[in-house]
């Protein structure tokens, strides 16, 4: 069931999911067995054999009618009281008053995830990765900055809409630590295929370090290469888009990048983060990711180097 | 509606006549070329887009491209494949059915027919300044500005409302031919069943198309003088509101027609009535008052809140019951018949249990949290596949099969039925069963490609091919089609021994399609004129316990 | 064809037709209320206030006094006084749809526009498809005029007449509720 994430639940609120699926499955197998057998059989059976005439006219039987819908009143009762009860446990209404404890939000094309708790709303603001604490059932508010987007993890549990100008509410808990893939299930324009992400469930402790961290500005660069690079980054305007706490960067629609060097996927999962693909992406993002709303500019290879030895850097 | 033109036919060639022909025949069959040449465009978009996704990471072609084909081919499949060619049946079939000479407005006929076609037209016009790219479904605000810049997207709101403007004309024709035309003798309720299922569908045209149109004019009143319905202070699930209070009925539409097709065929090849005329027919009217009742199931995941969720979770249950009374009453058609496995009896065999297994998964969506787990995933272009083509489709190409003969005079050559049958059949089931897998291995839709998670490459390379099969097999079809117009058998004006009206006038019929009417009283007029010592009006009209009908001596004649 | 009744006795197709399509019309007319009632709770300019019920009365009375026109024209004997009705009808159509540019020209003056705010958003679009409503159908009642004037509104174009004069209604029922939503109710 490995290579099957909805039938191989991680989470309390995927558990009670996926056991409905299968509850469901087996039913509706069942029905669907049925039907398919007797329209084979009674086609076979009753096939047309040479006889001359033909066979009785049989008009209905109103009694037999009213049977077939009582039963599948009964059983589609009973899927729907099933139904009701998963809700229940898969998507429990918040309590009055409980803040967000994560905040994420799509982008046309990749998600981002604040942490309000960390030193004030949207101070820590990861990209790509989000973090959370096994074991804990966590609040998060789900949010758009431009078109519908829908954040699916389906390992743990059900998938809800991003919609722009309204925040919506979804549960995130992971029984044990691990990575667990996600996807944008909505279509949002071009690169809506390159809008996945990965949830990184950490041992509690681990992720009080590793909020610890995110919290902090980034370090200044310490080697040549590095800071020829910061220095790059500034003359650019990657800042524009950028934000990158400790030089200035407020940034704008682009990913926030402040400790970029502690994700592993960067631009959506369509590369892994390492540093010739860190430098095949700042050399032609369009030719990596059309349409993606990183321009391409025009960059030496000496001026690749140096980037890279900065972002990769930003631990 | 006898305004002032002169209705005298043109003095010109064969073509030109039947561009201009008023004839409901004649616009019938135009409304299915018209459906077939879209086909050929929407299935050639299909496979462009199976090629793309047959590897991971494929780069045959660009995201955008990707995302224009699939926004075309849901259009094209929807808008100008499967309603007009439903709509083609209903032109051709309802007027036959129940004994009139043509439809009721004529030219309103031939102006709605012309009104599709230049919302095709409209729609591939639109290629020439790139076609819109936000889905058929053309969520806001990614259909709005800023998103979505191009005239590709108003190209695609007035396809849609010239198509929707015809097929609402179409439907008011039939409405008021089926109430106002019928042959002395034949109520609303003794209709044949397609007829009947025509007649409910218009019903439904008639109150969802016109949710669309609002909602299209309000999209191009924000796209084009700024307004602020959906976006921009507007609320984006308003779109989603309006567009699926059109949808759902729309899925219906699809079907009802496309049902009634497969209650004529399987009845025709079993040698019996219909099991259960009356809850047949009554379950169409269910189904056309919940069909409104269920749009927002399409929303689950939207964030509407509990108790809206878990009304349109309860409908959608509800509303499978009328459709499982459907099947039920084909299967029983069956039992106790003398199944003739004619091509069309085959398509009709096929669409049961592809349309049930869609039907399954249908009501697994309905199961609410089963929604929230893979809406928006392959598990869903199967299952709308399942009932789309699987089902629509195939009762189409079974209805095509039927009435062949009595378009034509001709039938279509048996042997090269059978082969693109098994072709097209097997090659539909490889193309769509592996995608319910695949959606619950968490691939999400509308994606250009995707990354080599494990058995990813594998079952979307099998459906890859077998869609490679599903085209050769409705290519041979194709060609089955303009090989017996030349060389077909020989008809004859009832070849299946059927038992209602179209089956009673010449094939192809006449201008004016009767020159006489049998006696009608049941609602088998040609078994009554067969079977004078046994005819339908002289049973009890009450199903009694011995399954209605039936006669004593009968009950132990099996063969 | 099937056996007619009386043509008295039955209403022509045509009626029956336009019906139909006048469902259809409803049903969008019905959308775009309730579109613009949802939303212009989240407008921000001065919405209906800008509006004044009392200007636009007497315009909208010539439209209603159009369908009365309507009604007394096919029961009039003469031919003359007919197409005069009929007539009279397209003249104060026309004198509406005078008073509808009169009322835009006046709110795009004050700086309301289609993009100035929701209520307006809702307003624009609405009227303006009213308005082409009312603009379709003076032409049919033009046509009703001459054929009366001639003496060619027989029992022969029934259809059309009854059609063209249930469209006519219609569209002044629609704007019956359309002054009530947007000139006189308050909002939400």
């Amino acid at each position: 069931m490995n290579a099957v994430p909805t039938l191989d639940p991680a989470s309390s609120l995927a558990w009670p999911l996926t056991r409905l699926m299968w509850i469901v499955f087996a039913l509706g197998g069942a029905v669907f067995v049925a039907v398919a057998t007797f329209t084979a059989y009674y086609a076979w059976r009753y096939r047309h054999r040479g006889a001359r005439g033909e066979p009785p006219q049989i008009f209905g039987n109103a009694r037999e009618e009213v049977l077939w819908m009582v039963g599948a009143a009964a059983l589609l009762a009973g899927l729907f009281a099933l139904a009701w009860w998963t809700m229940n446990r898969v998507d429990p209404a918040p309590p009055a008053g409980r803040t967000p404890d994560v905040i994420v939000t799509g982008h046309q094309w990749y998600w981002e995830a604040a942490y309000p708790a960390a030193g004030g709303r949207g101070a820590v603001r990861v990209a790509n990765e989000v973090h959370i604490p096994a074991g804990q059932r966590l609040l998060v508010e789900l949010r758009s900055a431009d078109v519908i987007h829908d954040l699916w993890l389906p390992r743990l549990g059900r998938k809800m809409d991003a919609v722009p100008g309204q925040s919506n509410w979804l549960w995130l808990e992971a029984d044990r630590p691990g990575r667990y893939g996600g996807t944008c299930a909505e279509f949002c324009g071009a690169q809506h295929a390159w809008m996945r992400l990965d949830v990184v469930a950490d041992a509690p402790e681990a992720f009080g370090a590793w909020l610890a961290a995110q919290a902090r500005s980034a370090a200044p660069p310490s080697v040549a290469a590095a800071q020829a690079g910061a220095a790059l980054f500034a003359r650019e305007g990657c800042g524009t888009c950028h934000a990158l706490r400790g030089v200035g960067a407020r940034g704008g629609p682009g990913p926030d990048l402040t400790h970029f060097a502690s994700r592993q996927i960067i631009a959506g999962g369509v590369l892994t983060n390492t540093p010739a693909n860190l430098r095949t992406w700042l050399r032609a993002p369009q030719a990596v990711k059309p349409g993606t709303r990183m321009p391409t500019y025009p960059l030496t290879d000496a001026d690749l180097g140096h980037l890279g030895a900065y972002l990769g850097g930003l631990k | 509606m006898s305004l002032i033109l002169p209705t005298s036919p043109p003095e010109s060639g064969r073509v030109a006549r039947w561009l201009a022909s008023t004839d409901h025949k004649a616009i019938g069959i135009l409304y299915v070329l018209t459906g077939m040449v879209f086909m050929l465009l929407g299935g050639l978009e299909a496979l462009a887009m199976r090629a793309q996704l047959a590897r991971p990471n494929a780069t045959l072609i660009t995201a955008q491209t990707y995302n224009e084909v699939f926004t075309l081919h849901g259009t094209t499949m929807i808008f100008f494949v499967v309603m007009p060619m439903l709509l083609g049946f209903s032109n051709y079939l309802v007027p036959l059915q129940i004994g009139a000479r043509d439809m009721a407005f004529p030219r309103l006929n031939a102006f709605g027919l012309w009104l599709t076609v230049m919302g095709g037209l409209l729609l591939y016009a639109s290629v020439l300044v790139g076609p819109a790219d936000a889905g058929w479904f053309s969520y806001a605000p990614l259909s709005e500005k800023p998103y979505a810049m191009g005239e590709g997207t108003d190209f695609w709101i007035a396809a849609l409302l010239f198509a929707g403007f015809g097929t609402t004309l179409t439907a008011i024709n039939v409405i008021v031919t089926a109430i106002r035309y019928r042959a002395p003798g034949m109520g609303l309720w003794q209709m044949p069943m397609f007829a009947w299922m025509a007649f409910v569908n218009a019903f439904i045209i008639t109150f969802a198309l016109p949710c669309l149109s609002a909602a299209l004019l309000m999209l191009e009143v924000d796209r084009r003088l700024g307004g602020h319905f959906f976006s921009h202070g507007g609320s984006a699930l308003l779109w989603q509101h309006y567009f699926w209070l059109f949808g759902h009925p729309e899925v219906y539409i699809m079907i009802l027609p496309a049902w009634g097709i497969i209650s004529e065929v399987i009845p025709v090849f079993s040698r019996k009535p219909i099991f259960g005329y009356e809850f047949v027919a009554g379950s169409s009217v269910a189904i056309a008052l919940l069909s409104f009742a269920v749009y927002a199931h399409h929303m689950f995941v939207v964030g509407l809140g509990r108790p809206v969720n878990l009304a349109f979770a309860a409908s959608t249950m509800l509303i499978a019951i009328p459709t499982g009374v459907k099947v039920a009453n084909w299967v029983a058609t069956l039992w106790k018949g003398s199944i003739r496995f004619e091509l069309p009896m085959l398509y009709a065999l096929a669409f049961i249990v592809q349309f049930t297994f869609g039907g399954v998964t249908g009501v697994s969506f309905a199961v609410l949290p089963i929604d929230w787990q893979v809406t928006d995933s392959y598990y869903v272009v199967a299952h709308m596949h399942y009932v789309l083509m699987g089902g629509t489709i195939f009762a189409l190409l079974s209805g095509l099969h039927y009435y062949f003969p009595k378009v034509t005079g001709r039938h279509l050559t048996r042997s090269l039925g059978m082969w693109s049958f098994w072709l097209v059949t097997l090659g539909f089931n490889g193309v769509f069963l592996v995608q319910h897998a695949l959606g619950l291995m968490g691939m999400p839709r509308r994606v250009y490609t995707y990354p080599d998670l494990p058995g990813w490459g594998l079952l979307n390379v099998l459906s890859t091919l077998s869609a490679g099969l599903l085209g050769v097999g409705m290519t041979m079809i194709l060609w089955n089609i303009l090989r017996s117009l030349r060389v077909g058998e020989v008809a004859g004006a009832n070849p299946w021994n059927a038992w209602t009206l179209e089956w009673w006038c010449a094939s192809p019929p006449p201008p004016g399609n009767f020159t006489d009417l049998p006696p009608i009283r049941s609602r088998r007029p040609l078994w009554d004129l067969a079977h004078p010592e046994d005819t339908d009006a002289d049973r009890p009209r009450r199903h009694d316990q011995t399954h209605g009908h039936i006669r004593p001596e009968e009950r132990e004649h099996h063969q | 064809m099937s056996a007619a009744a009386a043509p008295s006795a039955r209403r022509p197709d045509a009626y029956w037709g336009m019906a139909v399509f006048l469902v259809t019309d409803a049903v969008i007319f019905l959308l775009l209320l309730v579109a613009h009632a949802f939303l212009r709770r989240q407008g921000h300019g001065p919405g209906a206030g800008a509006l004044s019920a009392a200007a636009m009365l007497p315009w909208s009375a010539a439209l209603w006094a159009s369908s009365a026109a309507l009604v007394l024209a096919p029961r009039v004997r003469r031919a003359w006084a007919s197409a005069a009705l009929y007539g009279l009808g397209a003249l104060l159509g026309a004198a509406f749809l005078l008073g509808q540019g009169l009322e835009y020209r006046h709110l795009l003056a004050q700086g309301h526009t289609v993009t100035s705010d929701l209520f307006f958003t809702g307003f624009y679009t609405l009227t303006a498809l009213h308005g082409l409503h009312v603009f379709l159908g003076l032409p049919l009642l033009t046509a009703l005029a001459t054929l009366a004037a001639r003496g060619r509104l027989t029992e022969r174009r029934a259809g059309f007449r009854e059609a063209a004069t249930l469209y006519w209604h219609f569209v002044d029922a629609v704007w019956v509720v359309l002054y009530a939503a947007l000139y006189v109710w308050g909002g939400p």
